[in-house]
């Protein structure tokens, strides 16, 4: 069981990366109009069709797993080295860096994700970077609790005292015995939370804070699809069927690897 | 258990003023002058640079910000957000508006997420594996992978506008928040039905349960006893999480279905540039978190003895 | 073990979900038939006509002195005869017997004290009209002397923010101007509805019984205000609303038959390109030749899917003054450009001086459209030799306030407005000082021709300055770009198919038909 989600989830990662990075190759210019092509339907010369504009939807979507995995990539990025930094440097900084450390991060899970993530993508004006900005202002915070959590209860493991005690210094004794296993479940925790990400990403380009029009977005595809969900259904089939492969890949693998880090419990919270 | 009440509540005080602070300084984030902003959305199109410092003056935007932000949080404080700069009335009156349509959206929100958790989670709880257990393990992989504006905007079309039944325009009401709230509760309660499985078979394989089992315990009794006390510390969690961001307004679906509520004002809001009602609404957004935080914690340590002794 | 309980409980729970959904979700119940049912993105804030009189005369709650008609036009209305004595004074005579909603007499004495309660507290008033005096003389006429020669006070008196009408001596005792319950109550304006109600969400009308022309056709009318395009348009289709007033384009293309596009016959509504002249676009003949350049037709047919119409120049065909001043000529624009001394480069793009000829279009948020049009005017701007850059803004004027990065600044702007009055916005766009002088227009000649329309009555000679103005800005010198107009349109449920739009902002009146059910 365990084996088989983390496979399937890493295949279809990868064949969305495959798709995302090859397609340039061997599709059309995802920004090239086409009048005389306007909402064709899926057939030879456009796999997936076309959208409202004549551009070439199987384009459209590789350019659009870029930007959208691209920028989830960066906020994941953001969240496992902002998490890890503030969770090792509160446990290392003594008694109160660790307090200031712990209430800071008590606060950022405090923050409900979705509307800080909105107000600051709308404080900051529609746009890519903003995006990411906004979305890693708060994703960091779970990372940072657990690993601080593990790295705090890791002092008093049996191996580090003895490490401790055998005259290796504190920063080399957390880099030998704490960090790399601090490290597996903070890159599971992110991972855990990158569907969500997902989503929340599709959810704010589709209100039209996300990259600005003509940037191919799997968000801001669903939202332009609706006036046409009856004449032309493939532009809200596809980039709804790109985001469920997508998060389904991403809770596979990161379901698989929390099986393997931390086997037996099911029930992990999501922060 | 006062103790814990005490404890909890100073907590939320102090997270509460922190990020009122935060809150407070997206102002400063937004790249627009505040007084040009005001007058621009009071209808002035170009307003002359004279006009600008007069209002910038009149608002005391030009004091320091810490002079500014102590004014925010003493009316803030008050119940005062101040004057919308979109409509010229007061943020508090418009959000108090805005709520009352949100809660009932929430609530039957929840409520049909409770159901589908419970119907995913329970039928194949018993038999880890078997054909219902991968079907509904399935579902609940799908409902949390789908986008909800993808539903909404498939239910709009087919349900509303198809078949006639709800309303595009909607109203607020009870009966109009049926309609929206599906496409709310399906992730939510794909969420938790994943949390429920989990615990209950964490639960359903512990040795008392082996034990009651043993002395001939129904499979309803196991569950009602054993199963869902077991689960409730981290169903509580999570649920707490998921009612905290609806009642800070579900955006999108609001949007989409033009809910009358405090996520739709958001939008509004941010697309207008009104920063006091987006303040507000964050604002709203943490209190209504940490509440729903709060309230599971004690919930939880009502329902499970153990963690009343322990301490955050 | 007993398996079925459980699975028999789940399907029961998701049964009884289902079964409320569809018996608590009522269908759109059926209005009463003669109330006509529409929803529109603008909300009407209150009651109170200082602030947003201008809503009155859309709706049918209220009336001006004087109005603009469909044939390019404006004729009296409230008034009977707009007389000019002199170059600054006014004879503005009432038709006999009009009443206000509460049944007040709207006579001369009515009259002047409504001019001065605007020029008081209307800020559009008071900027207008500033220097303006009434006096009653006789008991239908007020003498207006506007301080200052305002050859366009037949426009002005037109136009929905200036002089909305209103029973000023009530309106003087009104306790809270934000009370919209007692302002309905006070009855304080004319026309063939009353105002039942006004909410955050609706505003609700009631048919005068004792409208002078008797009374309308409808019973009512219920203004739903829906900020979200999409959900207009769905509302008529699902039968919701009668009407949905400014249809976003893009819910236009594949409209179902549930749902008819209306279109008004005249007055489109043009989307413009403001020039900054302080950059690449300060050579005339790049200006020129960028103009040029611009396929008007495809954009309006192709881009556009014919929503849209190729403009003819500044003015619509249906004002006497117009010019016909815009065409294509990707030859001409060719030898312009070479003529600036911009040569073509390896990628087909013009150089100069080791620059390459960049233009910046921007685009903006609240018109959704100038996105598309921008895109699609990067397409065929490039095998001229321009590369557009397009920059999407949420706000356009704010953005072109600013004198760099930006090239052509697009926005939806008449240059008559709805009262037909080409004075006050030829001179805010194009005079060296005016308001909305974006891209820093400095052209003597110019503005000399609009310093001496704004003191011209007569006719023709009116028309020859607005003639020189367009010669000027659009076919010699090119100071603003006219891109695409776009008909004012309506979506109508297939009974409402009958609606007349108003390309004036007259949406409901007495003779506005409840279609046919």
């Amino acid at each position: 069981m365990i084996p088989r989600s983390l496979h399937i989830g890493a295949w279809l990662l990868v064949a969305l990366a495959v798709l995302a990075v090859a397609a340039p190759l061997a599709l059309p210019d995802p920004d090239r109009v086409d009048y005389t092509a306007e909402l064709t339907a899926p057939g030879a010369a456009h796999p997936l069709g076309t959208d409202q504009l004549g551009r070439d939807l199987a384009a459209r979507l590789a350019a659009g797993a870029r930007t959208t995995l691209g920028s989830v990539g960066a906020v994941w990025l953001v969240s496992v080295a902002v998490g890890l930094f503030a969770g090792t440097l509160g446990a290392l900084a003594g008694r109160l860096g660790e307090q200031v450390v712990a209430r800071v991060v008590d606060l950022a899970l405090a923050l409900p994700q979705t509307v800080v993530a909105l107000a600051i993508a709308g404080a900051l004006g529609p746009g890519l970077w903003q995006l990411v900005l906004a979305m890693s202002a708060t994703a960091w915070a779970p990372t940072a609790r657990l690993a601080h959590t593990y790295v705090h209860a890791a002092r008093e493991r049996p191996d580090v005292i003895a490490a401790r005690m055998a005259g290796i210094g504190p920063v080399r004794a957390m880099c030998a015995h704490v960090l790399p296993g601090a490290a597996a479940r903070v890159v599971v925790v992110a991972t855990l939370g990158v569907g969500q990400l997902i989503l929340s990403l599709a959810a704010l380009s589709f209100l039209g804070l996300g990259a600005a029009p003509p940037t191919a977005e799997w968000g801001r595809m669903l939202a332009d699809s609706r006036h046409d969900v009856i004449a032309a259904p493939w532009l809200i089939i596809v980039p709804t069927t790109a985001i469920f492969l997508a998060v389904t890949a991403v809770s596979l693998v990161a379901d698989g690897a929390r099986e393997r880090v931390d086997p037996g419990r099911r029930a992990w919270p999501r922060f | 258990m006062t103790r814990l009440v005490l404890r909890g509540l100073a907590t939320t005080v102090a997270i509460l003023l922190a990020a009122g602070a935060l809150v407070w300084a997206l102002m400063l984030l937004a790249p627009v002058d505040p007084a040009r902003q005001i007058l621009l959305s009071q209808g002035d199109p170009a307003p002359t640079p004279a006009e600008v410092d007069a209002t910038r003056h009149a608002l005391g935007l030009d004091d320091g910000y810490l002079v500014q932000y102590g004014r925010w949080l003493t009316a803030a404080a008050h119940g005062d957000f101040g004057i919308s700069w979109r409509t010229g009335d007061p943020v508090a009156a418009e959000l108090a508006e805005r709520l009352p349509p949100t809660i009932r959206l929430t609530l039957v929100a929840l409520l049909f997420a409770v159901v589908l958790a419970v119907a995913l989670a329970v039928p194949g709880v018993g038999n880890p594996g078997g054909g219902t257990d991968l079907a509904a393990r399935g579902l609940v992989f799908g409902g949390s992978a789908v986008p909800s504006f993808a539903l909404g905007v498939v239910l709009l079309e087919f349900v509303v506008v198809g078949a006639g039944i709800g309303r595009v325009v909607a109203d607020g009401s009870w009966s109009g928040a049926l309609l929206p709230a599906i496409p709310l509760a399906v992730g939510i309660g794909a969420e938790w039905a994943r949390v429920l499985r989990g615990g209950l078979r964490d639960a359903l394989d512990a040795p008392h349960a082996d034990t009651a089992r043993a002395r001939g315990s129904g499979r309803l009794r196991l569950l009602l006893l054993h199963g869902f006390p077991h689960t409730a510390a981290p169903f509580l969690t999570v649920a707490a999480m998921s009612t905290g961001g609806l009642l800070a307004g579900a955006a999108v679906i609001e949007t989409l279905f033009t809910w009358p509520g405090v996520g739709r004002l958001l939008i509004t809001s941010i697309d207008a540039g009104d920063l006091p009602v987006v303040q507000a609404i964050v604002l709203l957004g943490v209190i209504a978190y940490l509440a729903a935080d709060l309230a599971a914690r004690l919930l939880a340590a009502a329902v499970d003895p153990r963690l009343r002794s322990r301490t955050r | 073990m007993p398996r079925r309980p459980l699975t028999r409980l789940a399907g029961a729970l998701a049964l009884l979900a289902a079964a409320t959904l569809t018996a608590c979700s009522s269908p759109a119940q059926d209005a009463d038939a003669g109330v006509l049912r529409v929803v529109t993105p603008y909300s009407v804030k209150s009651l109170d006509p200082l602030q947003q009189g201008l809503w009155a005369p859309e709706w049918g709650y209220g009336e001006l002195l004087m109005r603009a008609t469909e044939s390019g036009t404006v004729e009296p209305w409230l008034l009977e005869k707009l007389y000019r004595a002199t170059d600054t004074t006014w004879h503005l005579t009432l038709r006999p017997g009009l009443a206000f909603h509460n049944g007040h007499e709207l006579g001369a004495e009515a009259l002047a004290s409504l001019i001065e309660t605007n020029l008081a507290d209307n800020k559009r008033a008071r900027s207008l009209l500033g220097k303006a005096k009434a006096s009653v003389d006789g008991p239908l006429t007020v003498v207006l002397d506007t301080g200052e020669p305002r050859p366009n006070l037949p426009n002005l008196l037109a136009d929905e923010g200036v002089l909305p009408v209103f029973d000023a001596a009530a309106l003087a005792e009104a306790p809270d101007l934000s009370d919209n319950a007692a302002l309905a109550a006070l009855g304080i304006y004319t026309g063939p509805f009353t105002v039942a109600s006004l909410t955050s969400d609706r505003l609700t009308l009631k048919r005068n019984e004792n409208y002078r022309l008797g009374p309308a056709l409808l019973t009512g009318v219920e203004v739903s205000f829906v900020e979200d395009g999409q959900a207009r348009v769905l509302a008529v289709r699902s039968g919701e609303a009668d009407l949905a007033f400014y249809p976003p384009s893009e819910a236009l293309r594949n409209l179902g038959d549930d749902a008819r596009i209306l279109t008004a016959p005249a007055n489109p509504s043009p989307l413009r390109g403001f020039v900054n002249t302080r950059g690449v676009l300060g050579d005339t003949d790049v200006r020129k030749a960028l103009a040029l350049a611009i396929d008007y037709r495809t954009l309006a047919e192709d881009a556009m899917d014919g929503l849209y119409t190729p403009p003819v120049g500044m003015f619509p065909t249906s004002v006497p003054y117009a010019r016909d001043d815009l065409r294509t000529d990707p030859a001409e624009a060719a030898h312009l450009l070479d003529t600036a001394g911009w040569t073509p480069g390896a990628d087909g793009i013009r150089v100069k001086n080791g620059r390459e000829l960049t233009v910046t279009i921007l685009s903006y948020g609240s018109q959704p459209d100038t996105a598309v049009i921008a895109t699609a005017l990067q397409a065929q701007l490039a095998p001229a030799g321009f590369a557009v850059e397009v920059r999407d803004v949420p706000a356009n004027y704010e953005a072109m306030a600013d004198p760099s990065g930006w090239d052509v600044g697009m926005s939806f702007d008449s240059a008559l407005g709805t009262t037909y009055d080409p004075l006050g916005r030829l001179h805010d766009f194009l005079h060296t000082g005016g308001q909305y002088n974006f891209g820093a227009v400095g052209d003597a000649e110019l503005d000399r021709i609009l310093d001496e329309l704004s003191a011209a009555f007569d006719e023709t000679e009116r028309a020859r300055l607005l003639g020189e103005v367009q010669r000027i800005a659009v076919a010699e010198r090119t100071y603003a770009l006219f891109i695409a107009d776009r008909p004012v349109r309506v979506v109508a449920s297939p009974a409402h198919a009958g609606y007349r739009v108003s390309s004036v902002l007259q949406h409901v009146d007495g003779g506005t038909s409840p279609g046919e059910r």
